[in-house]
């Protein structure tokens, strides 16, 4: 099991009133599965997948991570985590405006102690794998969204995690770019063997999924 | 990974960057004129309070006219005005401090006009032709040394006189202080040729007075920065010839032209001193101006309120920038929060996130402190960094920093990532 959850609770509080954003959810993803999160806007799938991620924090509940307790209250460890293990990938892409394609794809090598010459040749060849070493050079206002998401999962790409989440990865795109998006995230799962987590409104995306999970009001319905 | 951030942050924000710079800039330099203002004020007043308790009387000859004509024809004249001289000097019961505003001419002066005699009046005298060169007539002041104790008279480089440079030596040139604002126009070491009172002869710059060095003539404070400085010579010798003499007797007239510096005595006490000893020098035709410190109270109440006024306006402009500053960093970091999200997405730590900011802030106060001490050049003509300074640029760092630290713990990284 690559992923075990349980009990997961998780509150927004505005002014007197309490939403329950997670309400004792549990979840369990194996290796190598592709998984479609659906429900409705507000029904917690992002919240699930942002604590998945390590970028939000439960006020409840448990996150094991290929069998060991992921440290959700300590800032330094939960950074190296999402370093090491998540790939994250959003609707928005999520990129740096004043950065090139070249220096987007590079940023969490930076983090590490990688030499230059390291950095040049894992991202040249990411970039030609999606297609887009000639655009090493543009900044993401001369990319297309399809290119700018295209960038984005290379970035999620770079360190070689096991786990890429995805929050909406097609939401701003066409469909035709949509296809494309999903045929590579295909190939991750089938040929690289990657465990994939999709949180999804689009049907015709979570088809292409091997599991597909209902949330609603903070618990898994179906 | 620091730099290149902070470069790229910098450049995609290029006119908050220059508008954060500039208003340090601008709250530092008029903190930094203003205390320089200050400490000068301060120094002022400290020696007007040191000139309050203090009673001068100034010693007025009454040789005017036909009196004039008369003692200048008289054999013993310079005898009689050197005994009286020494008597006033040799006198325990007060100091005696010369100070003759005699202009000297200079030859070949190379200066600008401020230096020349007339020039605060708009009457400056064209040079004129003596013997071998043209003369300009330039502000000068002789002095002794009770004067440079009473004025607390400092160097700005050089060195001060000593007994012997007050001694008159033929052939020997005779050392002066320059005010501060000669620094461009000689260096120690100069000699410099002269006419005082017709006296042709040398001088030799041995130092310079610090900036805004003063004395107090006649209730009015009298700025050195352009006046020659010249030891109030003493004549040992007698005079070989009548034109010697006659450059010992303006000279003699000029000393005995001075203030009385008298604490502990009351102007009937005063009056009957000299009373005495000019009847010892056979001299009768001098008059005693008591001391008048009214102006220098007006001075004194004036400094003080401006000193208020100054420190309250300073106080006002630093919170008033603070507060500005604070506001216009939230602003440039609530901008970046969104690339702070990302960053830590990808591997940054809150902790990194603080550092980048704090470089960032660190980066803007050594910008603005740089630019601080080059405008306080171009406003003071000097280069000046007031300790306040450091102790302001360190308050706002602190300050500054404390909302984008506390914005970056709050940070909702995935509403961010969400954000167009």
């Amino acid at each position: 099991m690559l992923i075990n959850v349980m009990d997961l609770y998780k509150y927004y509080h505005h002014g007197d009133s309490i939403t329950k954003a997670l309400d004792g959810l549990s979840l369990q993803v194996k290796k190598g599965e592709m998984l479609a999160i659906m429900g409705r806007s507000g029904s917690g799938k992002s919240t699930l997948l942002n604590i998945l991620a390590g970028i939000d924090y439960v006020d409840k509940g448990k996150y094991y991570y290929d069998n060991k307790k992921v440290p959700l209250n300590n800032q330094k460890e939960l950074s190296i985590f999402r370093r090491d293990k998540i790939g994250f990938i959003v609707q928005n892409f999520a990129l740096i405006g004043y950065k090139n394609t070249f220096d987007n794809v590079a940023l969490p090598l930076k983090y590490q102690k990688y030499t230059k010459k390291e950095i040049n040749s894992k991202v040249m060849a990411l970039l030609k794998s999606v297609s887009l070493k000639d655009k090493a050079n543009k900044y993401p206002h001369e990319l297309s969204g399809g290119e700018c998401q295209r960038v984005a999962i290379a970035r999620a790409l770079i360190n070689d995690p096991e786990l890429i989440l995805a929050d909406e990865p097609t939401g701003s795109l066409d469909i035709k770019t949509e296809e494309e998006i999903m045929d590579i995230f295909a190939y991750l799962n089938q040929e690289l063997g990657k465990t994939i987590i999709i949180v999804t409104h689009n049907f015709d995306i979570a088809k292409k999924c091997t599991r597909v999970i209902h949330i609603h009001e903070g618990k898994i319905t179906a | 990974m620091f730099l290149e951030e902070f470069k790229a942050s910098c450049k995609d924000n290029k006119l908050i960057f220059i508008i954060i710079i500039l208003q340090f800039t601008t709250a530092l330099t008029f903190l930094n004129i203003s205390i320089n203002g200050l400490n000068t004020i301060y120094f002022k007043k400290t020696s007007f309070n040191q000139s309050l308790d203090k009673n001068y009387y100034e010693l007025i000859d009454n040789y005017t006219g036909n009196n004039e004509v008369a003692f200048k024809n008289e054999q013993d004249n310079l005898k009689r005005l050197k005994d009286f001289y020494h008597l006033l000097i040799q006198n325990e019961n007060f100091n005696y401090m010369e100070m003759s505003f005699q202009p000297l001419y200079v030859k070949d002066f190379q200066g600008e006009n401020k230096f020349l005699y007339g020039y605060k009046h708009n009457q400056n005298q064209p040079p004129i032709l003596l013997d071998n060169g043209y003369y300009s007539y330039v502000y000068s002041i002789q002095i002794n040394e009770t004067t440079i104790t009473e004025f607390n008279l400092k160097l700005e480089d050089g060195e001060m006189f000593m007994e012997t440079d007050y001694l008159y030596h033929k052939d020997t040139p005779i050392p002066v202080l320059l005010g501060y604002d000669y620094m461009s126009v000689y260096n120690i070491g100069d000699e410099i040729e002269i006419d005082y009172l017709q006296l042709r002869t040398k001088i030799k710059v041995k130092g310079f007075l610090s900036k805004n060095s003063s004395v107090i003539n006649q209730d009015t404070i009298v700025y050195l920065d352009r006046y020659i400085v010249f030891p109030s010579i003493t004549f040992n010798m007698d005079p070989f010839n009548s034109f010697e003499k006659g450059i010992q007797y303006r000279a003699y007239l000029n000393k005995v032209n001075g203030v009385i510096v008298a604490n502990e005595l009351s102007p009937n006490e005063v009056q009957n001193i000299i009373n005495n000893l000019t009847k010892i020098s056979s001299l009768n035709n001098f008059i005693i101006i008591g001391s008048n410190n009214d102006q220098l109270d007006i001075l004194n109440l004036q400094a003080s309120k401006f000193i208020d006024l100054t420190v309250i306006l300073s106080i006002l402009i630093s919170l008033f920038a603070t507060i500005s500053l604070i506001l216009s960093i939230c602003n440039k970091f609530r901008r970046n929060m969104k690339n702070y999200a990302i960053h830590l997405i990808n591997g940054s730590t809150i902790i990194y996130i603080k550092k980048f900011i704090a470089l960032e802030i660190l980066f803007y106060m050594l910008c603005a402190n740089a630019l601080t001490i080059l405008f306080s050049y171009i406003f003071l003509g000097y280069f000046y960094y007031s300790t306040y300074i450091l102790l302001t640029t360190v308050l706002i760092i602190f300050l500054t920093l404390l909302i984008p630290f506390k914005m970056i713990h709050k940070i909702n990284v995935s509403t961010l990532l969400r954000e167009e």
